[in-house]
């Protein structure tokens, strides 16, 4: 086979790879969508924790190429909540750290299932789809926090 | 390959390095647990870090940490003299990791010229700062006896 004929069939995986890859990941961020909702309504009980701290969390994974940056974030916001009024009230900032670190295996179960394009397969790609679970899991986490917090607000200013 | 190639490869090489590193370090911070956060303190971690991120050289890191290493042993303090030392030993052990590192990706500078070996160094310090990232955060995040 020429050179030219190998580096087409290697770029024709590579691309079936990453529709293949997308479709998984959209699917199981779909899944994750009511753990993430449940996860953000404590996250939404915790008065102290403001959005923009929640959102700070969401830019980070989403600029980040590490998916332990994400969680040192996490461990830090924990560690300095002394008072334990913000990410390490009710355990809220542990939930999240702890379903972070989780989706290491589901990233595992997506990128065995890529193992059928085994020249444009690696072997950094399941890390790379914990990122990418990482960023949809904060993206629900987010907007659900975002949409119940406004909720409780609203309903708050009706009541007084 | 091309310098703008090379310089992906080596942040995507990096990337995949810090997050394998993680797990090295929550061990380095785990097995000392017991003097955080009273002998070893928040604020001798915070310099740490604040030494890794800014230091020219990675000889200013070693300094530190010697530095830290002596003022313990000299407060008769064996249990932490002990902590900076595993410190020091890891971190110089991340100068081969960075030379395996930036000599897997071709088209850089050969590691035995000047160049070279500062680019090593360079690399090195990227090294440490991610080590220690890692440490810190898991150190700020146990707290003895709760976790």
């Amino acid at each position: 086979m020429t050179t030219q004929a190998t580096d087409d069939k290697l770029r024709r995986q590579r691309q079936q790879l990453l529709a293949h890859q997308r479709t998984l990941i959209a699917r199981e961020s779909d899944s994750m969508a009511d753990s993430a909702r449940d996860l953000a309504g404590r996250m939404a009980d915790v008065v102290k924790l403001e959005l923009g701290q929640v959102r700070n969390v969401e830019t980070l994974a989403a600029s980040t190429d590490k998916v332990s940056d994400i969680l040192d974030l996490l461990k830090k916001l924990i560690g300095r909540d002394g008072r334990g009024e913000r990410w390490a009230q009710n355990g809220v900032g542990q939930m999240l750290l702890s379903k972070l670190e989780g989706l290491r295996d589901d990233a595992k179960k997506i990128a065995d299932q890529l193992k059928s394009y085994p020249e444009a397969y690696d072997d950094d790609l399941p890390r790379r789809i914990q990122l990418q679970l990482c960023r949809e899991y904060l993206r629900h986490v987010a907007a659900n926090f975002e949409y119940l917090r406004r909720e409780k607000e609203q309903s708050y200013r009706e009541v007084s | 390959m091309n310098a703008p190639a090379r310089a992906l490869v080596l942040r995507q090489r990096l990337a995949a390095w810090s997050d394998r590193a993680q797990r090295d370090a929550v061990e380095l911070a785990e097995s000392y647990r017991d003097l955080l956060p009273r002998q070893i303190t928040n604020a001798q971690l915070n310099g740490l870090q604040n030494i890794v991120l800014s230091a020219p050289s990675f000889s200013e890191i070693k300094r530190y940490v010697e530095n830290q290493g002596n003022k313990a042993s000299r407060a008769g303090r064996d249990d932490v003299a002990d902590y900076w030392k595993a410190m020091l030993k890891t971190l110089n052990n991340l100068h081969s990791e960075s030379e395996q590192l930036l000599g897997s990706v071709p088209g850089g500078p050969p590691l035995t010229s000047a160049e070279g070996r500062q680019l090593a160094d360079e690399w090195h310090r990227r090294l440490a700062r991610e080590f220690v990232q890692h440490l810190v955060a898991h150190s700020l995040w146990v707290k003895p006896g709760d976790r």
